[in-house]
Parts: C-alpha cells; sequence; structure tokens
C-alpha cells in the first residue's frame, strides 16, 4: 500500500506540537505584558489643551487640592473645576496671557471663555468599576496615595497603575495605607515606621470594614 | 396583469426571445410571472403605478442574495467598531459656570408641581447635573403625601421626549420669540382684540390667570378657550345645580365610612387621586378590635381600579346609569321621580 505521509512526518508533527505550544503561550505572555503595560502608561505625561502645572499652583502658590477639586470629600467624582474657578485668580492675574489661552473669553480676557474647556482624562477606570473619592478620602486614605506627588509635577501624569491588583493590593490590607484623616490632603506624608500598627488602630478608629472591602460587589456594583 | 391571449412574433411574451435573452445569463433568475421575466416597458409602466415604492429594488443593481450578504457582513464586523488604537482618550468636560448647588455625582432636589387636569401636584424630581431622571412625590404637598401616580411617574419621559417643542414654533418652523412678539403686535396692534384666540390647557393658576385676565382687559374681545380632552364640565355643571356656583368637589375620604361611586373612579383619575387612594385606604387599617374599616360600593359600566378595588361592584350599562342612580336615590328617602328606561339590575 503506497504510503500518503513521507518518512519525516513523524518529526515533522512532534515539532510542530512542541512549537505550537512554545508559540501560543509566548504570545500570551507577551500581549498580557504589553496590554498592561500600554494600558496603563504610568509615569507618562498627557498633553492636555492648557498646561496647568500643578506644582506651580500647588507647591508655590499653596492652594489646598480641595479647591478646585472641591467635591472630593462629599462625591464619587472630585470634579475638574469649572473655568470660573480658574478665573478667580486669572482675571487679574496674567491675564489674556498665551500660556492660558484656552482659559479666558477672546472678546474679554477677564472673563471666562464660554466655551468649556475639554481636559484630556487622565485617570480612567472602566465604566463596570465603581469607584467613590469621598468613601476613601473620609476613611483617611491621602490623595498622594493614589496619584503620586501631583504638587510636585509640572504637567500631570498617573502614577500608579490603577490596576484592579493595584487596588485590592490596599483592599486586602488597608493598615498598610490608611493615615490619619488630618493627613490626606498633605501631599508629603510619608509613612511613619509604626504604620502596621498605626494602621490597625485607624482601621478600628474609622470604621473601616475589613470583610467587605475585598468583596466583588464592593466595587463591581 | 395582463391576458396572456395570443403569443405574437416581437410581443414580450415572444418565448423564443425571452430563451435567447435568458441563454447569456448565469447564476439563479427568478420572476414571479412571464410578464416580469420580459421585463417590457409597459410591465415597468405598470409595476411603477402600482407599487411606486417598490419599483425601484428591480431596477438597481443590488438583489436580494447581496443585499443579505451585506448585511450578514455589517453584523460580523460591527464589533470593529470599539476597536481604535491608540485608544481615544476620555474628555472631561466640566463647566464653564457651575451652578451654584450643583455637585457632579450627587443628585439634587427639586420641589414642584405638575398639573393634572389644570389642577398642580406636588413633586420631588431627582436631578443629576441638571438633568431630571426621577420623579417622586412631595411629602409635603397636600395633593401628594409623598406618592405619584402613574402619569406622573412617566411625565419625566415628557421632558426626554424628542419631538417636545424646544422654541416657539410657526405652522411647524422653528422661530424666535422676537418673531413671536412682533408677529402678535402686527395682529394685535392697537385693536381691542377682535378675531384673537387664545388656547390653553385649563389654568387653575392665580398668576397665569390674572395675566391672562390682563390680556383680556387689554384686548376685550379677545377669547379665552380651555380644552381638556378629559374635562370636567359635567362636574361643574352638575355642581352648579346642586349647589348654585361651579364648584369643584373635594372629597375627605379620612371621614367617610360609606361611599357609594357612581362611575367615579376616584381612586385611579382625576387631580386628586393620590389624596384620595391614601385617604381611603387610612380607614382601611385596622389596628386595635375598636378600629372599623370603610365600605366601598362602585356603580359602573368600565372596569376601573376604583371598581376593582370596592367591597361591592355592580356593573351597569351606562345607558341605566341615570335611572339607577334616581332608583338608589329614592331608596335613600331623596324625592325623585322614576327615570326614564329600563333597569336591568336591581337597586337592592
Amino acid at each position: 500500500m503506497p504510503q500518503h505521509f513521507p518518512p519525516n512526518a513523524n518529526t515533522f508533527a512532534r515539532w510542530a506540537a512542541i512549537g505550537g505550544t512554545v508559540f501560543v503561550i509566548l504570545l500570551v505572555t507577551v500581549l498580557t505584558a504589553y496590554a498592561r503595560v500600554a494600558k496603563n502608561q504610568v509615569g507618562v505625561p498627557v498633553p492636555q489643551p492648557i498646561n496647568f502645572p500643578h506644582n506651580l499652583h500647588v507647591t508655590e502658590l499653596g492652594l489646598d487640592c480641595r479647591y478646585c477639586h472641591s467635591t472630593v470629600e462629599v462625591s464619587a467624582t472630585a470634579n475638574i473645576p469649572p473655568t470660573e474657578t480658574c478665573m478667580t485668580c486669572h482675571s487679574q492675574v496674567r491675564v489674556g496671557t498665551a500660556q492660558i489661552r484656552g482659559l479666558w473669553d477672546p472678546e474679554n480676557p477677564t472673563q471666562p471663555n464660554p466655551e468649556p474647556i475639554e481636559w484630556n482624562r487622565v485617570h480612567d477606570l472602566a465604566d463596570f468599576v465603581y469607584f467613590n473619592h469621598s468613601a476613601h478620602i473620609n476613611k483617611g486614605i491621602g490623595c498622594s496615595s493614589c496619584h503620586g506627588r501631583v504638587d510636585l509635577m509640572p504637567g500631570i501624569w498617573k502614577a500608579e497603575p490603577m490596576s484592579m491588583g493595584w487596588c485590592l493590593e490596599c483592599h486586602k490590607a488597608p493598615e498598610k495605607y490608611v493615615r490619619p484623616r488630618e493627613e490626606v490632603f498633605n501631599m508629603a506624608y510619608e509613612p511613619p515606621d509604626n504604620q502596621l500598627e498605626l494602621g490597625r488602630s485607624l482601621v478600628q478608629a474609622y470604621h473601616i470594614n475589613e470583610d467587605k472591602l475585598p468583596q466583588c460587589s464592593t466595587c463591581h456594583r | 396583469m395582463n391576458d396572456n391571449d395570443a403569443v405574437k412574433e416581437g410581443s414580450p411574451l415572444d418565448l423564443s426571445a425571452i430563451r435567447e435573452r435568458l441563454a447569456g445569463t448565469s447564476g439563479k433568475t427568478y420572476w414571479r410571472s412571464l410578464d416580469e421575466l420580459a421585463d417590457s416597458p409597459e410591465f415597468q409602466d405598470y409595476l411603477l403605478k402600482e407599487f411606486p415604492r417598490q419599483a425601484a429594488p428591480l431596477e438597481g443593481s443590488l438583489n436580494r442574495r447581496d443585499f443579505v450578504k451585506l448585511l450578514g457582513a455589517s453584523l460580523a464586523l460591527a464589533g470593529l467598531t470599539s476597536c481604535a488604537n491608540p485608544e481615544p482618550r476620555e474628555k472631561i468636560v466640566p463647566y464653564v459656570r457651575q451652578p451654584e448647588e450643583v455637585i457632579p455625582g450627587k443628585p439634587l432636589y427639586f420641589a414642584t408641581a405638575i398639573t393634572r387636569g389644570g389642577y398642580a401636584r406636588g413633586v420631588l424630581v431627582e436631578s443629576h447635573t441638571g438633568r431630571p431622571t426621577k420623579i417622586e412625590g412631595n411629602p409635603d404637598h397636600p395633593a401628594s403625601l409623598g406618592a405619584t401616580d402613574i402619569y406622573t411617574q412617566a411625565a419625566i419621559l415628557g421632558m426626554w421626549d424628542p419631538d417636545r417643542s424646544r422654541t416657539v414654533t410657526q405652522q411647524g418652523k422653528e422661530q424666535d420669540w422676537q418673531s413671536f412678539v412682533s408677529a402678535l403686535q402686527g395682529a394685535l396692534g392697537q385693536g381691542n382684540g377682535q378675531g384673537v384666540y387664545l388656547l390653553s390647557e385649563p389654568v387653575t393658576s392665580p398668576t397665569l390667570g390674572a395675566q391672562i385676565r390682563a390680556f383680556q382687559d387689554r384686548y376685550p374681545q379677545a377669547s379665552w378657550h380651555q380644552y381638556d380632552p378629559a374635562h370636567d364640565d359635567f362636574v361643574r355643571a352638575g355642581m352648579e345645580m346642586a349647589f348654585g356656583e361651579e364648584l369643584r368637589p373635594l372629597y375627605d375620604f379620612r371621614q367617610t365610612d360609606v361611599i357609594l361611586s357612581l362611575g367615579a373612579d376616584f381612586l385611579a383619575y382625576g387631580p386628586y387621586s393620590v389624596r384620595y387612594a391614601r385617604d381611603f385606604s387610612s380607614r382601611r387599617r385596622i389596628r386595635q378590635a375598636k378600629d372599623d374599616m370603610n365600605r366601598l360600593y362602585t356603580v359602573e359600566s368600565t372596569p376601573s381600579l376604583t371598581g376593582g378595588t370596592s367591597d361591592h361592584r355592580i356593573a351597569v350599562q351606562s345607558g341605566q346609569m341615570e335611572a339607577f342612580t334616581r332608583a338608589i336615590a329614592k331608596e335613600l328617602g331623596v324625592d325623585v321621580q322614576q327615570g326614564a328606561g329600563e333597569l336591568g339590575v336591581s337597586p337592592e
């Protein structure tokens, strides 16, 4: 009976199976890594329509985070400020300069631009995640814990990946990251040496429910 | 269709000519009649007259199979709409001037009123950054007491109705207020309003009433028409007969022990239905041994919510309602004469 397969068919089949498995494993690994790194964009400055330097306004001028992000203690969103907030100063300071071109009304530089400013979102969570700023602020998570040293940034970039695994690091062990409420808006706060001890007492004091934190429905409502 | 009589040479039904034509084509062609196959000008004319919209596909190049192929392909590729590399950045667009009490992420509640038949019912509207999302009753308003009916709940959709008129329109075309004012001034002029008609819904608002009355004072010949498809003119006529004035009845069901409804759907219909339902049900709660439930008798010609809730319900033809009412009145000792008409049901 004539043979359909040449003698080297066996070797070919063997190498194809091994090679295929290796290829699939490599493919999955590389794609996952690429997806995680590329999507996170940690440390990559995001261009904005107006180049707003946080370091100038916060560190040099001494503005508190809440002057602009006013609803962070009461609402789920921290609220990018309306143009009016910027104009509280810029109707008198650097009026009509090129750096803040989108801010002022071309017909009247001391008035806000009737067109709202379209900022590019830097911290973007998926739509199936429910995140509430006020819950975190009121329970002793500082701004810099998640957003990094925004007060030193000339532009704006993500300091942390904001992935689910990263969120779970704290949700599984909040005592590692909780700080006293008075220090929440202190960007330069460093966790003390006795953070774990302090953290445990704060978790008790602030009624942080450690059973509920790592549950799925806490964030995926 | 045309009668197929004799087949003539060169006529559309010349089969040999058709066969020749078909010989050049490939694939399957379908036809429903020989006339369609012949595709003569008379046939196309007929088709155009008979089915003006369907005549077009026969002339077009897209046949049914290609259309279905395109349908399938666009469905299969639809998932690609979300692919964009790099992903477009989401924008955050804040206010230019943020209204004072608006907190993005937290709703604001506005106390307002929704009119029904001209009568206002107090509601609370939940609004998220200026977008109204839910209507609930206003607990402080006597006509609502925190409750709403289905029309009030559905009224939120009226706010989002794409056909809702947002500007002044003239004969269907959008205009602005200025052109309305000039048109109005042109029509009214210095005259006394002769030929001017004002059409509105029933109005119980004192402010609006005063404004319209001022308008009427200025233009005495202008007439004001209030229209409501489900109006209560008969109620007012009845009240006038009973009390000498055009009044509107307001029932207090907290005090009543026995209620007879003669076709009145007071639990579900009307501007005060929500309040009546609350009062009515308050007399049906037994908390202590000495409490007594009220009793509702309904006589009606169509099924209604009130009839469904009532303890005793009688279905009566609407034509017999008057006779029935007179019979009941007679039983109750009211001095009325027996009405005309057959009474199918005994008032016992």
